[in-house]
């Protein structure tokens, strides 16, 4: 357990030192702000519920950044030690490779949650300093399924990296895990359902266990207290299980993907070679 | 003691190390020879657990895949290339490696043994390849393991690190270390070794003492007939061609010869220590 800290705490440090990371968490922490600059002054011209139009402007920004943040940083960050020659040299060392990937894992995804947690402290103070804190729950929910998000993306990216030879090759795929759980898993659900038939309950199950659906549809949830706003499979859902029966569902989805994405990665990479 | 028990290593398909089995006593020194793709990398990432393998590796007893940290806690290895965080700076990766190895955190004194703490801030990216390759072989002495696994140990150094490794060679005799190194070529470290192995795709093909390896030390003379009838004892004449004739003369009287045959020697060319080591196997 010791060892684990100790890597956590290094690789941890080491990310905040990394060019791609900080643009990439920069580019969030724009945007964010932007966005929420953007939303709060149409709010002020239209006169609707400001903080709606900024969380749902920073819902969509996030279902699109966060797993770009959390699949391509963890993508590269085992596959780049490899290509240099770090884990050659790590794995030489006292500890066993379950306990440098846990060690590893834990320290990107603690400075990935934190950078998350700086990118939307700016805009949740310019929330609460514009429309005050009444909704500020909701907007903390937002906040803790992003964190969730980047976890399970993390995970996967992390199980890339676990077989991946080199940064390149690791980065490759992860884009294209973007690309297909972003752009083309809801087209491809559709596309299916329509040539297949498929009953609504399978296009339901398809919909939600995609985890960047998952996150957009717990934060609609969230942010307007019903499901007016979910969408035709998010509607159906809830009425089938109700509001609070599916945000957990949603949530479960999120940490199942967590979950089963470390202990594949993990797997991958003590079964394999540090070449 | 480091044991490798028909260790096999496959790797992209293909078989690199195959059924090797090499035993290192406690306070042994050992190096591994043969060109390269011969599997001399490997056999040292296997020992110290780096790659997939079959068969059984034991490190004082301690099963490499039962219980790979206790073993790893007795070996210092240092890779060919050593990979270290670019980013970093010499004193937070000796630091980190202290941590991992249970040593208190010293770092400038590490760096002192090796001539780099004027680096220690210094981030490892800006190091020369000299520099990297001193600071591996620190990280690989922390917490003063009882075998040292070292492939190429000198090549990228200056003379003043080249000296360094032969004293550290010189001191594991001493100090009762097990050590195998690995190189392409022997380059005055059979002073420092007490034994050699040539690994040729993938199997150790022969083994012998430095101590016999010294006393089979010999040269190939191409000379022009005819030859003399009073020949130095020991003096063998080899299979030739082209007219002109070949002899394999022992180092201890190789000037001798050369003198008895004066003009008439074409070339002189040392019997390379892959060559002895056959023929003493054999």
């Amino acid at each position: 357990m010791r060892e684990v800290l100790v890597l956590a705490r290094w690789d941890g440090r080491a990310l905040l030192r990394d060019r791609w990371f900080g643009v990439l968490a920069g580019a969030f922490a724009l945007l964010t702000l932007t966005a929420a600059a953007a939303a709060l002054g149409a709010a002020d011209i239209a006169g609707v519920s400001s903080f709606d139009r900024v969380a749902a402007t920073l819902v969509h920004l996030a279902a699109l950044l966060v797993p770009l943040i959390g699949l391509t940083v963890g993508a590269v960050w085992l596959a780049q030690d490899r290509e240099s020659g770090v884990l050659e040299l790590l794995l030489a060392q006292p500890v066993d490779a379950p306990t440098v990937f846990t060690g590893k894992a834990l320290g990107v995804a603690r400075t990935v949650i934190a950078g998350l947690l700086a990118g939307y402290g700016v805009a949740g103070t310019m929330l609460a300093l514009r429309v005050g804190v009444d909704r500020l729950p909701a907007f903390l929910w937002v906040v803790g399924l992003s964190a969730l998000l980047a976890l399970a993306t993390l995970a996967v990216g992390f199980a890339i990296s676990a077989g991946a030879p080199t940064r390149s090759r690791a980065l490759g795929w992860a884009l294209l895990v973007w690309l297909s759980l972003v752009v083309l898993s809801d087209l491809g659900i559709l596309a299916t359902a329509l040539i297949l038939r498929l009953p609504v309950t399978v296009v339901l199950a398809l919909g939600v266990l995609n985890p960047v659906s998952a996150f957009r549809l717990a934060s609609i949830l969230a942010i307007s207290g019903s499901s007016d706003l979910a969408g035709a499979v998010g509607l159906y859902a809830a009425e089938r299980l109700g509001a609070g029966a599916l945000t957990a569902l949603l949530m479960l989805v999120l940490l199942l993907w967590t979950v089963a994405a470390f202990l594949l990665g993990r797997l991958r990479f003590v079964r394999g070679s540090v070449l | 003691m480091i044991a490798l028990t028909e260790v096999t290593v496959r790797l992209g398909g293909r078989r690199v190390l195959d059924r090797v089995t090499l035993t290192v006593a406690p306070g042994e020194r050992v190096a591994l020879i043969g060109p390269n793709g011969a599997g001399k990398t490997t056999l040292l990432r296997a020992a110290v657990g780096l790659v997939p393998f079959e068969g059984r590796v034991t490190i004082d007893g301690r099963d490499l895949r039962q219980a790979p940290a206790a073993a790893r806690a007795l070996v210092g290895y240092v890779p060919q290339v050593p990979g270290l965080p670019a980013h970093a700076s010499a004193a937070d990766v000796v630091a980190l490696f202290q941590e991992l190895r249970g040593v208190p955190p010293d770092p400038l004194t590490v760096l002192q043994e090796v001539g780099l703490e004027g680096a220690a801030a210094r981030p490892i990216g800006t190091l020369s390849g000299g520099m990297v390759r001193r600071l591996a072989l620190a990280l690989a002495r922390l917490g003063d393991p009882p075998c040292l696994l070292l492939d190429e140990p000198t090549s990228h150094l200056d003379r003043e690190g080249e000296e360094l490794v032969r004293r550290w060679l010189a001191d594991a005799r001493t100090e009762g270390r097990t050590v195998v190194l690995a190189t392409h070529h022997l380059d005055g470290l059979e002073t420092l070794v007490d034994r050699v192995a040539l690994l040729e795709e993938g199997r150790v093909v022969a083994q012998t003492d430095v101590g016999a390896l010294r006393h089979r030390r010999a040269f190939d003379l191409l000379v022009t007939p005819p030859l003399p009838t009073d020949l130095p004892a020991g003096v063998l004449p080899l299979p030739s061609a082209n007219g002109a004739l070949r002899l394999r003369v022992p180092r201890d009287v190789l000037g001798e010869t050369v003198r008895l045959l004066g003009d008439r020697v074409v070339s002189v060319r040392e019997v390379p220590v892959e060559m002895l080591l056959r023929e003493a196997d054999r």
